[in-house]
């Protein structure tokens, strides 16, 4: 259902040629430490195409949440450039990183939703990014943003399969049921590249197989993602291509079938 | 170790021997106790046609209180998220400055400051709300800012994630997060502004303890009895309220 929905269905190009969403190009991060320095990313060179669906692996510290991080703009490199749909970052104003971030959903390992608010105004909150603090704080407090935004949260509560559940608290839901509600919010923002850090982390194989799925599904009707997994069977199932990353490097770049024993040995190696 | 801690013990005992010299009445004998105890009785029964009249004035002392800890909670709490060092809501120096002042706002006894609003503003229960508001907002200034930077951080990023201004960020990330804190401190200052509303009454700044001391001072012993008694209920049905509020809005 919902195969007309703008929210769920983003347009794809109309030409064959790939249209890109994030590049990054000779892309560093130095994180300050009592030890001086620590190289979180190093010469991280990435082109991102509409509709890819990207899974990042690598060992804990590899620098995965951070690169993820850079895509949405939340971390400053410290060199290199990032574009965001052929515009560069680096001189940008803070209205025009909002403006940035408003087009890039995210989802987190631990959900980050209001655990004592109900599905519906959780999902609400994905509107946000382009109201002001006030309109907001009175949409929410009513519980009624407008037409065409309670229209755009019901679809995605429905295309999702949590519409029954969303006057309950999220609290009250399963961790899988949480994963979709966080995606819901992210949706609802209509953006053109989602972002998941860890997203089936915490999550049964059963849960976590739903959500790839959900995720799967978006990416199909045109959405770009870009997702941090652990576990590289998974990113091979699901993904279009997976990036490696370790100690803050690249050491793969490529379609799934590419990525051999050899090289998941290298880039898990103790 | 244990030369230190018997030093500590000595050191302990010295001062609280010298603290109670300091505070002995000069001339108390056993008598003047139990003649005291015996004067007691001119204070039963309590004399109740003026019992009106110090509900009424409780219930200004009870107004007082409720406005110094809802103004002070309204300044305060926009305020702590300002000074928040994790938010970054504002510059530095504006945080600093802000930090200072909540410092200042505390460390201002509310009696004191009463002192100064009661000439500037007149006699009355006003100066005392303006006295408490005061304090309030640097109570609750500090206290949730301090919370503010301990509250996970997770749904704020979330947010300015998604373009949101950190503002809207931090209204919907991390209040509610804090507001279980928000609303146990809101009514533990409203018990507190009760017994302080009661303290500001009688250096003049109205409700029932300036009823209260214009009883004392005037030889009213019964009508002190009526006065104490109404204060026992103003400050149990307060605690009574408190505690259920709490109840319903925290434990949620």
């Amino acid at each position: 259902m919902c195969s007309n929905n703008p929210i769920l269905n983003p347009q794809k190009p109309h030409s064959d040629t790939p249209v890109d969403i994030v590049t990054m190009s000779g892309l560093a991060v130095l994180f300050q430490s009592r030890n001086g320095n620590v190289a979180a990313l190093k010469d991280i060179v990435i082109r991102v195409s509409q509709g890819d669906f990207v899974s990042i692996i690598g060992p804990s510290g590899a620098g995965k949440s951070t690169l993820l991080r850079c895509m949405n703009l939340l971390v400053a490199p410290t060199a290199g450039a990032v574009s965001f749909r052929g515009v560069d970052t680096r001189q940008l104003t803070a209205s025009s990183r909002r403006n940035i971030r408003r087009q890039t959903g995210m989802i987190f390992q631990r959900h980050q939703l209001l655990a004592r608010f109900t599905v519906r105004q959780n999902v609400a909150m994905g509107l946000f990014g382009k109201y002001t603090f006030w309109r907001s704080a009175v949409g929410f407090l009513n519980g009624r943003f407008d037409d065409k935004d309670e229209q755009a949260i019901d679809s995605v509560l429905r295309e999702l399969g949590i519409y029954e559940k969303q006057h309950q608290r999220v609290d009250q839901l399963s961790g899988g049921q949480q994963q979709r509600v966080a995606i819901a919010r992210a949706m609802v923002q209509s953006p053109v590249l989602l972002l998941a850090d860890e997203p089936i982390a915490s999550l049964d194989e059963g849960r976590a197989a739903d959500v790839m799925q959900n995720l799967l599904e978006l990416n199909r009707k045109g959405l770009t993602v870009v997702c941090n997994l652990h576990d590289v069977d998974i990113a091979k199932k699901y993904s279009s291509r997976i990036i490696a990353l370790r100690h803050g490097k690249i050491l793969f770049d490529g379609v799934p079938d590419a990525l051999s024993q050899e090289i998941r040995e290298q880039i898990f190696a103790l | 170790m244990r030369l230190a801690g018997l030093r500590t013990t000595v050191l302990f005992m010295t001062l609280i021997a010298w603290s109670m010299v300091s505070i002995w009445p000069a001339e108390l004998g056993i008598t003047d106790v139990v003649d005291g105890i015996a004067f007691l009785g001119n204070w039963i029964p309590p004399e109740t046609s003026g019992v009106m009249v110090s509900v009424r004035a409780s219930l200004i002392t009870m107004a007082t209180a409720f406005l110094g800890a809802s103004f002070g909670l309204a300044i305060g709490l926009p305020c702590s998220l300002v000074a928040s060092l994790k938010l970054r809501l504002s510059p530095f120096p504006v945080v600093t400055a802000l930090r200072a002042s909540f410092v200042v706002f505390r460390s201002l006894p509310e009696i004191v400051v009463a002192l100064i609003f009661l000439v500037v503003f007149g006699p009355g229960a006003f100066a005392a709300m303006l006295a408490m508001t005061l304090h309030n907002t640097g109570v609750f200034a500090k206290l949730l800012s301090d919370r503010v930077d301990e509250a996970s951080n997770g749904t704020f990023e979330a947010l300015v994630s998604i373009g949101a201004s950190r503002t809207t960020a931090a209204a919907f990330g991390i209040l509610p997060e804090i507001w279980p804190t928000v609303v146990a401190q809101y009514f533990y200052r409203l018990e507190v502004g009760v017994r302080a509303s009661i303290a500001l009454g009688l250096i003049g700044a109205g409700g029932i303890g300036q009823q209260l001391i214009n009883h004392f001072k005037t030889f009213q012993y019964r009508e002190v009895t009526t006065d104490v008694i109404v204060i026992m209920l103003l400050i149990g049905s307060v605690d009574f309220l408190s505690v259920r509020m709490q109840r319903k809005y925290v434990q949620q």
